[in-house]
């Protein structure tokens, strides 16, 4: 969340819960694209860079699409 | 009663040396300038162990401070505030705690303290693993045998993992129900924002994720140092309770309704017997009764005494 910009939650809709102390779920992140494409993920054994990773991996592809169509 | 006048000569020195430098020394003033000299334990100048110029050891200082005073403390992850939306959200968290009670020193009393996470989980292992062993040392809080005696709440402490991040916290002087309630309430709400915020605060309180508290046993009888976590479920049912002098009503209607009155009152008697007793042994040596108990026949020997 701390690698989000200041600006982040006027462009994209955030949601975050905290889990209680004893709650048996891991850690998990979902993320919704701007073309619909949903991404999950189970953060219990991941670290920061490897979601950045992951969440980098299909944003790239839109940029892309961005960059040709524009 | 020799040695007594040396340390405030040394002290009368030290100022004499500072007041009227040499002209060497002023060029010379590459080096960083060495911690005074202290004769002896100074209540202004605590005891330390690292260089007290350094920000880590004021820092930790500033936090072992706060958590020996602060009966209660929230905290919550910031994730890139702005200057502006800390401002208001401070003015706004102050106006509202004015607000519920305009008399009292509470609402200026209530901070919102950006913390370092591994400095404050330093303090907090001293506040909570040393000081309740030990009451009154003098022991510096960042001393190398707190260190190693604290160190296995590194692992079991469970406020540990919250620690990690950009953490804030907010800290109370003493646990009002009614006052976390309103600061919940402005800070993290559960729903909708609080109707009437400045938009600069709106917009910063979405950046603020509330992860755990602390309540601190220390107001009721001295006891501080053992502290209690609460995660987010505790803190609002905290919220939500009644202040303390109505708790204390409703448990003495219950003991009365259960048939706990002769206890009420047995509680009550002890407290009354033994000021009857110590009223007569006051009475006693002050000459008002002779040692039987009864009153002195003769004014003028009562006057004497007196």
């Amino acid at each position: 969340m701390a690698l989000l910009g200041p600006d982040a939650y006027i462009t994209m809709k955030i949601k975050t819960t905290v889990l209680s102390r004893d709650s048996e779920v891991g850690g998990r992140i979902e993320v919704g694209f701007k073309d619909g494409k949903e991404v999950k993920m189970d953060t219990s054994k991941m670290t920061i860079a490897d979601i950045v990773e992951e969440v980098d991996r299909h944003s790239r592809v839109l940029k892309r699409v961005d960059d040709l169509a524009g | 009663m020799a040695l007594r006048p040396l340390p405030f000569l040394r002290l009368t020195r030290t100022y004499a040396s500072i007041a009227s430098p040499s002209p060497s020394t002023s060029i010379l003033t590459d080096k960083p300038l060495p911690p005074p000299t202290l004769p002896g334990l100074s209540p202004t100048q605590p005891r330390t162990v690292k260089s007290p110029y350094t920000r880590k050891t004021q820092l930790h200082r500033t936090y072992l401070s706060l958590l020996r005073s602060t009966g209660l403390m929230i905290f919550f992850q910031h994730n890139n505030l702005r200057a502006m939306e800390w401002v208001a959200l401070r003015r706004e968290l102050l106006f509202g705690l004015r607000k519920l009670d305009p008399t009292s020193t509470l609402a200026e009393g209530t901070r919102i303290m950006v913390l370092k996470p591994a400095l404050f989980a330093a303090s907090l292992r001293v506040a909570e693993g040393y000081d309740p062993q030990h009451k009154r040392s003098s022991e510096p809080g960042g001393s190398k045998i707190i260190a190693k005696e604290v160190e296995k709440l590194k692992e079991t402490h469970p406020l540990s993992p919250v620690l990690t991040g950009p953490v804030a916290a907010l800290s109370f002087p003493s646990v009002e129900p009614a006052h976390l309630k309103v600061a919940l309430d402005i800070l993290f709400p559960l729903k909708n924002p609080k109707k009437g915020l400045d938009p600069l605060a709106i917009s910063g309180l979405q950046k603020l994720v509330l992860l755990a508290g602390r309540v601190d046993g220390h107001i009721y009888g001295g006891r501080y140092g053992e502290g209690r976590v609460m995660d987010v479920d505790l803190i609002r049912v905290l919220a939500l309770l009644p202040d303390i002098d109505t708790l204390r009503g409703e448990l003495l209607a219950m003991l009365r309704g259960a048939g706990g009155a002769d206890l009420i009152m047995n509680l009550g008697n002890i407290g009354v017997g033994l000021t009857r007793t110590v009223d007569t042994y006051r009475k006693m040596l002050s000459g008002e009764l002779d040692s039987d108990g009864k009153p002195v026949e003769t004014k003028a020997d009562g006057e004497q005494e007196k």
